[in-house]
């Protein structure tokens, strides 16, 4: 497979008054294969939100390339840049607030087309019946109305829907079912997932919940701090992780099964630091139960451990 | 509720408790008929999505939802043998601060951004339990650093946006126990939190609760939480309590089909990838626009003609109770 | 179970449904009729409002002349109604000026940020730092005090409040996840500002800009009284007010009574822009 989405060296950077700065993501390099879906898991202040805005140059990241289907999104301005938006879209964590309430549904879900310039209203009408359609929204009882008299679910449905119309090659999610509630996360979830087979897509998923990300992950990768710890495919990372804070992640989460104890997370106590201010060398040194003199001096790159498998770790559980 | 028939007397019990809102679309039951007991000691997770009530059932417990806001309570809430629902807000209060805590979901906002934390941990010392402020101080200390807070000193004088939320969680629990009540209730208090650090106020209230002999009622969505850290488990849908019974019993063998399906319904690590999940048809109710029979019928698999007609009454057998006319695991003539 | 616990009788705490309260049925009926006899003022036949008949002044209110007569004979009812007119003219069409250009510098200010924002934000400050009035004498003084001008310098006096309600509610919009999907679709920034970002103002301009009819009328109404607004002898308010004053003692409604119309109007337009404004927050799921 051939990578649609090749990140090289990201680098998102905010400023915060006082030229203090949030390092939201440093020197971040991966790729997204055609066809797959890419997990990228990670806590609040991980940047992985950040990265996400940063790949669709919203707004552009502050050094490193973004080379989607062989070009440099970074290079691109204006008029080049917006033709290819249509190829690049998100749907968003809380999905009432990513549609305009003032406006109807089928006004929002044509919009794309507008803009990228299909005049004719009958196409336009036609293109947003069909992925309606597709994505279970009887196209008569929703046309007229709006975001607020719809559910979290079905807003989530809209939303997907006007990142369909335009029949992008990549979707990045940004915590789609994060917002919903735990019955109908299962729907949405599915949903994805059969919209991806039906339309040939990519999907690049983030979220904060692990088994939701294995459920759909082909491959994963794991944020701290505006840092990768470790990329991996889905089943030998969850099986045996190779970075600490990975195994620490998933002794945190709650399992639904009342005979499964507790994980130990080992995490030394104390509070996560700030992406303001993040500490030196590696980022995860401060909570990691193995860190070493070495963590705090030097930076551990990503490397590759074993095949299909890049780890950032001086001293990886694995390999 | 526990199982046991010689139990004594529960430290908190609750009768048929209903709150009802006027809408401009007409009446709307976000409680309707809840009842349950909890025993000294023990901790009762309350599990429901939005719309479920079990937040609006808490807060009506103990008077944070009421006649002022134009809510109609109704039913009999006997804490400790008192029923809480004759108290006048003074009493109320009272018993807020001293037998009753409370932590909530977001600490930025049940934290008062001006008013330092040691301060706020001490008001409730000061004015319940009579300390002078010195003496008052002194206690904020050591509760911050009873729940973990390192340099309690210096913390004791810092403002609530100085610090992390998980800290300001801490700070939370930290007021709520001061007084050192009998019940301490969680609504959602890790909901706001990263993975990592929900752990932590998880472990530090499950560690509070057993160091004070507290009991706790904790509601949550997540039923992970929920089954690291209740005894017993009360579920919800919409506004009515569908299934309780002790927490490994709900899920070995969950009675109601909306519990059956729900555990069914989530992604589980130890699954493989791409399984597909086995969703819930339809959502949940509109609770203005109740019409009589099952709130779950219209999404349930097992549904018949009475489950449209009737509305099942909590049925209990053994320690649980159910409100399903086609409970999941029971042998009956109805079995589905 | 006990036997209390069998009384699970709910009283929910009864609301009207959705009529009008009484609280606006008065303020509304009232704005209504002062607007309604404000338009069909010549054709309800009313005496003229500028005939000045000396030897019936300061005559209180009778049959005859329904609110008396001023200080110098003329008919207060039609000096009130006509007055009126004045008032809500420059009251309503002061504000649409600096909604205009209040708006426009606001929601750029809040849109673009940065450079734009400081420069609006700035320009906006110099606006409010001069003294409204002196503003307003400048205006009067070098052009002329006529209906037009006292609007024109009433409408660039509410351009600062405009632009920052439009400002702040920009703000708010801007980041709301639905202007990020707009981009993301390649949306020009004009397009974000007229079809996202736009409408989602409408509500909360409309409501403040009943507030400023309001505050408009009073300021019109200084104005008047000082002398420097609609010259003599066409009636408004405030001018009303002001030749009432020398009579204070002899008869007090030459000037009471215009007051208290004035004091009326206001109080209605608040009680409806505080209604408008209460519908106006933004809907979301109940519980």
């Amino acid at each position: 497979m051939s990578d649609l989405l090749a990140i090289r060296n990201l680098v998102v950077e905010y400023p915060v008054g006082g030229g203090r700065h949030v390092h939201a993501v440093s020197d971040v390099t991966l790729s997204v294969k055609q066809g797959e879906t890419l997990g990228l898991v990670g806590e609040s202040g991980s940047g992985k939100s950040s990265l996400a805005r940063a790949l669709l140059q919203l707004p552009p990241p502050k050094a490193g390339a973004v080379v989607f289907d062989g070009k440099d999104l970074t290079q691109m301005r204006g008029q080049a840049l917006r033709a290819m938006r249509p190829r690049l879209q998100m749907i968003f964590q809380d999905p009432i607030a990513s549609l305009n309430p003032r406006r109807k549904v089928a006004e929002i879900i044509a919009e794309p087309l507008v803009v990228s310039g299909v005049s004719d209203a009958a196409e336009r009408t036609r293109r947003v019946r069909a992925v309606m359609e597709a994505v279970g929204l009887d196209p008569d009882l929703v046309w007229n109305r709006r975001p607020h008299e719809f559910s979290g679910g079905q807003c989530q449905r809209i939303a997907i829907a006007r990142a369909l119309v335009l029949e992008p090659s990549l979707i990045v999610c940004d915590e789609p079912v994060s917002a919903l509630d735990v019955s109908i996360r299962a729907q949405i979830v599915n949903l994805l997932e059969d919209m991806k087979a039906r339309f040939g897509l990519t999907l690049l998923f983030i979220a904060h919940d692990l088994a939701v990300v294995k459920s759909v992950s082909d491959r994963v990768a794991v944020m701290y701090l505006g840092r990768l710890c470790e990329v991996a495919d889905s089943d030998s990372l969850f099986a045996t992780p190779a970075h600490p804070y990975t195994a620490a992640l998933m002794a945190a989460i709650p399992v639904p099964d009342p005979d499964v104890p507790l994980g130990d997370t080992k995490l030394k106590p104390g509070d996560p630091p700030s992406p303001l201010d993040p500490p030196s060398g590696c980022r995860f040194r401060t909570r990691c139960p193995h860190a070493q003199p070495r963590c705090t001096d030097e930076v551990p790159p990503l490397r590759q451990i074993a095949p299909g498998r890049e780890v950032a770790c001086h001293f990886p559980l694995v390999g | 509720m526990s199982g046991s028939a010689k139990s004594p007397a529960p430290l908190l019990s609750v009768r048929n408790a209903q709150v009802s809102f006027s809408t401009a679309r007409g009446p709307l039951r976000a409680v309707d008929g809840v009842s349950f007991d909890l025993q000294e000691g023990r901790t009762l997770g309350i599990v429901g999505e939005s719309g479920s009530g079990k937040s609006v059932l808490v807060r009506s417990l103990i008077g944070l939802v009421g006649a002022g806001s134009g809510a109609g309570v109704g039913g009999e809430v006997l804490f400790e043998g008192r029923d809480l629902r004759g108290l006048s807000p003074r009493e109320f209060r009272s018993i807020l601060g001293t037998e009753i805590g409370i932590v909530f979901q977001d600490p930025m906002t049940s934290l008062n951004p001006v008013m330092k934390i040691g301060r706020q941990i001490g008001e409730g010392l000061r004015l319940n339990r009579g300390l002078d402020s010195k003496a008052a101080a002194r206690r904020a200390v050591e509760l911050l650093n009873e729940v973990g807070i390192p340099e309690p000193e210096r913390r004791a004088g810092q403002y609530p946006h100085e610090m992390s939320g998980g800290m300001r969680q801490r700070v939370a629990i930290a007021i709520a126990i001061a007084c050192a009540p009998k019940l301490l209730i969680a609504d959602e208090p890790t909901t706001a939190l990263d993975v990592t650090v929900q752990r932590q106020i998880l472990d530090l209230l499950q560690g509070e609760q057993r160091q004070r002999g507290m009991a706790m009622i904790l509601i949550t969505h997540d039923l992970g939480v929920a089954a690291g850290r209740s005894d017993d488990i009360m579920v919800m849908y919409a506004g009515r309590a569908v299934e309780t019974a002790a927490t490994r019993e709900i899920f070995r063998s969950p009675r109601m089909p909306y519990t059956e399906a729900l555990l069914r319904s989530l992604p589980r690590l130890s699954d493989a990838t791409h399984t597909r999940l086995s969703a819930i048809p339809g959502r949940p109710p509109d609770l203005a626009r109740r019409s009589g029979g099952c709130a779950f019928g219209p999404r349930c698999l097992y549904r018949t003609e009475r489950c449209d007609a009737e509305q099942p009454a909590l049925t209990r057998v053994a320690g649980r109770g159910y409100a399903c006319f086609h409970p999941r695991g029971v042998e009956s003539g109805e079995a589905a | 179970m006990s036997a209390s616990a069998a009384k699970g009788a709910v009283a929910a705490a009864p609301r009207p449904r959705r009529r009008l309260h009484w609280t606006l049925v008065l303020p509304l009926g009232w704005l209504s009729l002062v607007v309604v006899l404000a338009i069909t003022a010549d054709w309800i036949g009313l005496p003229d409002p500028s005939a000045q008949e000396l030897i019936l002044r300061r005559k209180p209110p009778s049959l005859e002349f329904l609110l008396g007569t001023d200080n110098l004979g003329r008919d207060m009812l039609s000096r009130v109604i006509y007055g009126a007119r004045t008032s809500l003219i420059v009251g309503i069409c002061a504000p649409v000026l600096g909604f205009l250009v209040g708006g426009a510098i606001g929601m750029s200010a809040g849109y673009f940020r940065g450079k734009v924002d400081m420069l609006a934000v700035g320009f906006i400050d110099i606006l409010l730092a001069f003294p409204s009035l002196v503003l307003a004498l400048t205006f009067t003084a070098y052009l002329g005090q006529s209906l037009f001008n006292v609007t024109l310098a009433l409408g660039i006096l509410s351009i600062p409040a405009a632009a920052r309600v439009a400002r702040a509610n920009t703000l708010a919009w801007a980041n709301r996840d639905f202007v990020l999907a707009a981009r993301t679709i390649g949306a020009s920034d004009w397009r974000i500002l007229t079809r996202e970002i736009l409408p989602n103002l409408l509500p909360p301009m409309f409501a403040f800009w009943l507030v400023a009819i309001s505050v408009i009328i009073v300021a019109e109404g200084a104005l008047s009284f000082l002398g420097l607004g609609i010259p003599a002898p066409q009636p408004s308010w405030g001018g009303m007010i002001a030749d009432g004053r020398e009579a204070l003692d002899v008869a007090p409604y030459t000037a009471l009574i215009p007051a208290a119309v004035m004091f009326a109007t206001v109080l209605s337009l608040n009680f409806v822009g505080d209604m408008v404004r209460n519908m106006v927050d933004p809907r979301r799921s109940a519980l």
